[in-house]
This record gives structure tokens, sequence and C-alpha cells, in this order.
């Protein structure tokens, strides 16, 4: 090809480094600030570990590269992609799903926030009770008996 | 910087995940988790941010009587308009026994329900799965000689349901419909306050003018 593409290197918190496409960056708000104000071609991330950094790395390609191909293929790319998004998700543990988040928030990447939030409330949602909700999420309750007992007894339903 | 707990998320993502989790967890079971979440989900910030969301989500809202064995209930089934299949969703049924008597005279306000039976008033959540009565409103005429019109609205500014109750004479109302006679009773309380309903009390009042009532969907 004549036109090579433009690669751009990242750099996690923890020195692991991923040569990308810009095209890749672009799919963070944060990083497409970041490269078109500071043309460098190496771009440290602080806030992100390398283990999360590769997931985001992994998420922006798969997404890039069905948005570049959408135009001829059709919907069925739609579909693979919410396939791949299922199971990119469905690998992962929680504790993982809440360092995307962080990262997806601090580089700005809305989709791949709304995915990972919506990972979460699907799990408190098959919870049958407020204990299972806080053993899979590992919430520490900071009720005592009393005021537990109070809260379940609300009447709560003003706002829908 | 790894994380491994949510609790160190910040809140406003706390309330992205919230807003995504249906209403009926979030009320029997997010609440009870612990003292944050409460907060967050009570939160005006984020009952607005729920509400927007669920106002972009059309629903239909079915009521219906069925009468099984003399026994009455009052049915209600919400659904999404987006969901398959349309009536599937057990979920969103809501039934009150034995109140045949009882019957939806005005549009709902803010997703909740308001039946009447004569000076009696239940309002429902279908969205929930829970209703609280108000407390009763007493007659200011003999029932044979009055028949009860009430109303039933919010205000968005202010935050308040209003109910009221006009009597007109039984007698008068086959010849010009709906003619109320003073005074009225009205009865209105504050979102926040939905909890302690049972507290608050009807009020009289008089206008100035003997109105008559054109529109039921807002007082």
């Amino acid at each position: 090809m004549e036109n090579e593409k433009k690669m751009i290197t990242l750099k996690s918190s923890d020195d692991v480094t991923f040569e990308v496409e810009e095209a890749v960056v672009l799919e963070s708000q944060f990083l497409s600030h970041l490269v078109q104000d500071c043309p460098a071609p190496e771009h440290k991330i602080k806030e992100v570990t390398g283990k999360i950094l590769s997931k985001v790395v992994e998420y922006c390609e798969k997404h890039v590269v069905v948005v570049v191909d959408g135009g001829d293929s059709s919907s069925s790319s739609g579909d693979d992609l919410k396939k791949w998004d299922d199971k990119f998700i469905k690998e992962m543990d929680l504790s993982t799903v809440y360092d995307l988040i962080a990262a997806a928030n601090y580089l700005n990447i809305q989709a791949l926030l709304d995915l990972m939030c919506q990972r979460v409330a699907d799990v408190i949602t098959a919870c049958k009770d407020h204990k299972e909700i806080r053993e899979t999420l590992g919430i520490v309750s900071d009720y005592t008996a009393e005021e537990e007992a109070e809260v379940l007894k609300e009447n709560e339903w003003a706002f829908d | 910087m790894e994380r491994t707990d949510i609790s160190e998320l910040p809140e406003d993502i706390l309330k992205e995940i919230m807003v995504r989790v249906p209403l009926e967890s979030l009320v029997d079971q997010c609440i009870c988790v612990c003292k944050k979440w409460r907060s967050t989900i009570r939160g005006e910030e984020f009952k607005k941010l729920y509400w927007a969301q669920s106002i972009t989500r059309p629903r239909l809202l079915f009521d219906y009587i069925r009468t099984f064995a003399e026994q009455s209930d009052y049915l209600f089934q919400s659904v999404y308009q987006q969901e398959e299949p349309l009536l599937s969703s057990a979920l969103k049924q809501m039934i009150i026994s034995s109140a045949r008597e009882y019957k939806m005279f005005c549009a709902p306000q803010r997703g909740l329900v308001c039946l009447e039976y004569e000076t009696k008033f239940v309002l429902c959540n279908p969205a929930t799965n829970k209703f609280k009565a108000l407390p009763e409103c007493k007659r200011l005429r003999p029932e044979r000689e009055s028949k009860i019109i009430c109303f039933f609205g919010y205000d968005e500014v202010t935050k308040v349901f209003t109910f009221l109750i006009s009597e007109t004479d039984y007698r008068f109302t086959r010849k010009y419909s709906h003619k109320p006679l003073m005074p009225h009773q009205v009865f209105t309380v504050e979102l926040a306050e939905l909890e302690n309903i049972k507290e608050k009390t009807w009020r009289v009042i008089k206008c100035e003018h003997n109105h008559s009532q054109l529109l039921n969907h807002y007082v």
C-alpha cells in the first residue's frame, strides 16, 4: 500500500508498550486530543496498567476494523461485533471489569464504558437479593442490623 | 493502578451502572446493599438520570379486572414496547386483590397510577409492584345526595401530587353534567413524602367561583 498507516506507541504505567494504528487511538477522545496536541511517536499513559491497556487496545482494534469495514459488509458486522463484545466481557473477572471501567472513563471511550457498566448492571440484576449482591461484588455492608431491618422495611417506590 | 473493588469507582460511574439496573432490583435489593448505594439511588440527581433514560423507552400499560369465584382482582401489566414477546414479562404484572370497584380515573402521572373508589384512593407503581393507600376522605354530604368526581395531577416544578375531590349534587347532575358543589377537598403530597402518605390529611378548599373541571389530567 502506498499510504502507509501512521503508527503510534502507547506505553502503560508499568512500561508495557503497544504499537497501534492511529485510527485505533482515535476511538479514545482523550488519546485523540493527546495525539493531536502533542505529535510524539510514543505516549505514556500513567493511569493504566499493561494488563488493562492490552484489553483496551484489543477492544478498540476490533471496533475500528468493523467500523471501517462496515461500509460494504451490511448489518451482519453489527451482529458479529455484538457477539465479539459478549465474548470479550464473559471472559473477564469483575476486578478486570472495574479496572476497564476506570480506564475507559479516564481515556474517554464511551462505547467501552457503556459495555462494561452494562456488564456490572447485569451481574447485579442477576442476583436474587442484596446479600448475594454483596457477596458477588465483594461489598462490605456498613449498615447495623437495626438499620438494615429498617431499610428492608421501607416501602421504596417513588420515582419511575 | 489496579482496582479490585467496586467501591473505589467514582460515584458518577456507580450511577452509570445503576441506571442500567431494572427498577425492581434497585428498590428491592440495591438500596439494602450499603449506605453509599442507598444515598446514590435516592439522590435527586440519580432519580433525574433514571427518569430521563426511562422515558426514552415507551411503555404500554394495560389495566383490567379479573373475576374468579366471586373475587375480583385489579391487574396492571406494564410492558416495554421494544421487548419481545410483548406480554410475556410476568415481572411487570401487578395484582391488587379484591379491588373490583376501583377504577383508574385519570392518566398515570410520573409512572404512578391512581385508583379510586368513592372516597378511597390507592396510588400504585406498576414498575415496582407496590401500592399505597391515601387516608380516606370524608364526604361532606350524604351519599344519596351527591356523587364524587375526582382528579389527580402532578406538578413537575414543585414535585407535588395533587388529588381533588368534588361532590356534585346528584339531582343536579342529571340535568347539567358535573356541576360540582363547594367546598372541594384537596390532598397534596410531595414526591419525597410518599413514604409517609398516611400522615397527610385532606384539606377543604373554597373557590370564589363555582368552577367545574374540564380536564382531569392537571389540577
